[in-house]
């Protein structure tokens, strides 16, 4: 992250200028779409909340890029640096609601605990899941140091004791960008799940639990790695949900597929530095079988998923931010430019997330006492539907954060996977 | 472990439905785990408004109640009693009521800030129906005007919070309201001025509001339409 304030400076007093990702989060948010996702850790023992309370305090002094406070500037949303205690809250049957100025104390994250689960709630101008991923993990690791428990500093745990490095708060993108040529942003618009409105800003979560190797197995019979085969499943329910509804004019079906831009440009920075590829299908061209999505999708990936194309993707961005009439409009106009944006550019271009955060690794004295990992993305009325996957102890973990009250697409996805072979373990929030 | 016999999913012991397709679990007794489901938290997050109302009703408060106050206190000293600051008073208690209205309440009582607002325009078109030179007209014209557009609000806006009327429906009551409203307008009016009853630019507005009202009815049975005017008007 580009500091406002001397990198090398007490964290009080310091502002921090938010990445290039991460300037679009403020200006589009509201109680709609409220820019949370959440990793959720699952212990064996019930968390003490004292010594949640004290881990927290803790860890936040080792990442301080955490506590911080949204702040608007004259022509930019920034983050001021807070040494104030965030305060862990009890967990809610309905996460990932709106951040509050009273509850949450301005500040961007919230951490949560309920019997053996701990949570970490995260609004995306703060960082991205694997950075998040890193925050929880230390989070715990410090939290069972705390309960008598060792936990080494190794697999994305950080170590406690040292002090923060500039490079974890690095914003990145304009290195990667480099000096690719931008890309243009023009895609047709994608078709979008249809439903009722489930009242109260209201959402549904729906889980799947699967045996990662069966998934293996699976992904592995067609070539494909496991994030293509659960995209081309993905998009087979959507495009015969789309099918069913029989439209006069078929729309396509694209998923957004967040990248993971740590693996062509390594970096320790725990702020946003993920991109995305749109991978889809345009039902116009008539029916595909699911082998043929599945070839579809591996190709499309294999091609879109490159350095070159993502740094393309990325210099398109650092483009717009540098861009001098973007720079020269005052904050309260470049708000509404931005949401105009957006508007043009974001949901409208397709039909639902698919995120997945591969398989979380843990030190062996941490895995000894975490049951499970969750990870889910926030509730988005544009695309209604969103999934998100990671794996972890042998089982891949598959939530589906709804917003509408037919879990049409969870139903359609799941029941696949079983008809595939795959034993799928449902639960959801309402139960 | 209980599965669904219709999805063919594992379910949670704790389950009674399928979370996919709402079929129930039947499951021997004894074989339930009620006391698995303290993993799940019975707390919900309300959603937060970023908009503070006790500030915004302080603001509004301030801004009308001073101008009103320096006004009285003019009008006043200039020695011919109370004037023209009750015009000036008058607005800005109706102007705070129009503004302030929708917030009193922690609940959003609507019909009860549409009552609130007619009352205030009432209010108003009363206090300048009774300064010089006055005219005699709030009773035969400014009461059943007003009175009408508040209970034409009302209806369509409790046809639509009860979800009698959704979507497109709405626009088309809208419409309709709105051509109700001119014809009752026209009548009041010809009536206070010639005694006499006779349609004339109303039904201009009634011959453009019914098409396009049908139009939305039509519409509203066609779902990817409303879906995508919804998409359109959301984000």
């Amino acid at each position: 992250m580009r500091s406002g304030g001397q990198s090398h400076a007490p964290a009080v007093g310091r502002w921090y200028r938010l990445d290039n990702a991460a300037n679009v989060y403020p200006a589009i948010r509201s109680q709609k779409r409220p820019g949370l996702f959440r990793i959720a850790a699952t212990l064996k023992e019930p968390v003490q909340p004292e010594l949640l309370q004290q881990a927290l305090d803790k860890t936040l002094k080792r990442i301080p890029s955490f506590s911080v406070r949204m702040r608007s500037g004259l022509f930019w949303h920034y983050f001021s640096h807070s040494d104030d205690r965030v305060c862990i809250q009890e967990d809610v049957v309905n996460p990932c609601m709106s951040l509050s100025s009273g509850k949450d104390n301005g500040f961007q994250i919230r951490v949560r605990h309920h019997d053996r689960r701990v949570a970490l709630e995260v609004f995306h101008s703060v960082s991205d899941g694997s950075g998040a991923l890193v925050f929880l993990k230390t989070l715990l690791a410090e939290y069972l140091t705390l309960t008598g428990i060792s936990v080494p500093a190794t697999h994305g745990v950080l170590d406690r004791e040292a002090a923060p490095r500039p490079a974890e708060e690095a914003d990145e993108f304009a290195a990667f960008a480099g000096r690719s040529t931008p890309r243009s942003r023009r895609e047709q618009r994608a078709y979008h799940v249809s439903g009722t409105r489930l009242p109260h800003r209201y959402l549904t979560i729906t889980t799947g639990t699967l045996p990662v190797d069966a998934v293996k197995v699976a992904s592995q019979r067609y070539g494909v790695s496991v994030t293509e085969y659960l995209t081309a499943v993905y998009l087979c329910v959507l495009n015969d949900i789309q099918a069913s509804e029989h439209r006069r004019r078929a729309r396509p079906v694209k998923v957004e597929v967040p990248v993971n831009l740590r693996q062509f440009h390594p970096t320790e920075t725990l702020r946003n530095f993920s991109s995305y590829v749109f991978v889809g299908i345009d039902p116009s061209h008539g029916d595909y079988t699911f082998e043929e999505l599945l070839s579809s999708v591996h190709h499309f990936v294999r091609y879109e998923a490159t350095d070159k194309q993502l740094r393309s993707r990325v210099a398109t961005n650092i483009r717009t931010e540098r861009n001098p009439i973007v720079r020269a409009m005052p904050l309260f106009i470049k708000n509404r430019v931005i949401s105009l944006g957006y508007k043009l550019s974001g949901p409208a271009l397709f039909t639902s997330v698919l995120t997945n955060l591969g398989v979380v690794h843990v030190p062996r004295e941490m895995a000894e006492h975490v049951e499970m990992f969750d990870f889910n993305l926030g509730p988005s009325e544009a695309t209604r539907v969103d999934c998100a996957a990671l794996g972890y102890n042998g089982k891949l973990r598959i939530n589906f954060t709804r917003v509408i009250q037919e879990p049409l697409v969870e139903h359609a996805f799941f029941t696949f996977l079983v008809r595939q072979g795959i034993p799928v373990k449902v639960e959801s929030n309402t139960e | 472990m209980p599965y669904c016999v219709n999805c063919g999913v594992e379910l949670s012991n704790t389950a009674r439905r399928c979370p996919l397709c709402d079929t129930e679990v039947v499951l021997p007794a004894g074989l339930r785990s009620p006391a698995a489901n303290g993993s799940l938290p019975q707390q919900r997050d309300v959603a937060v408004s970023a908009f503070d109302k006790r500030l915004w009703i302080q603001v509004v408060s301030i801004v009308m109640v001073i101008p009103a106050l320096i006004s009285v206190v003019l009008d006043a000293i200039s020695g011919d009693g109370l004037t023209w600051s009750l015009y000036v008073a008058a607005s800005l208690g109706a102007v705070w009521v129009w503004c302030v209205s929708p917030f009193l309440y922690r609940r959003n009582i609507v019909p009860l800030w549409i009552a609130l607002d007619t009352a205030a325009l009432l209010g108003l078109l009363y206090v300048v129906n009774g300064l010089p030179p006055s005219g005699g007209w709030f009773v035969p014209l400014a009461l059943p005007i007003s009175l009408g557009l508040g209970l034409l609000t009302l209806l369509v806006v409790g046809l639509a919070r009860n979800r009698i009327l959704r979507e497109l429906h709405i626009v088309a009551a809208t419409l309709m309201s709105i051509s109700a409203f001119c014809m009752l307008v026209e009548a009041v009016v010809d009536l206070y001025l010639t005694g006499a009853l006779r349609f004339q630019w109303s039904l201009l507005v009634l011959a453009s509001c019914v098409p396009l009202a049908l139009i939305a009815v039509v519409l509203q049975r066609r779902r990817p339409i409303v879906e995508g005017m919804k998409m359109w008007l959301r984000m």
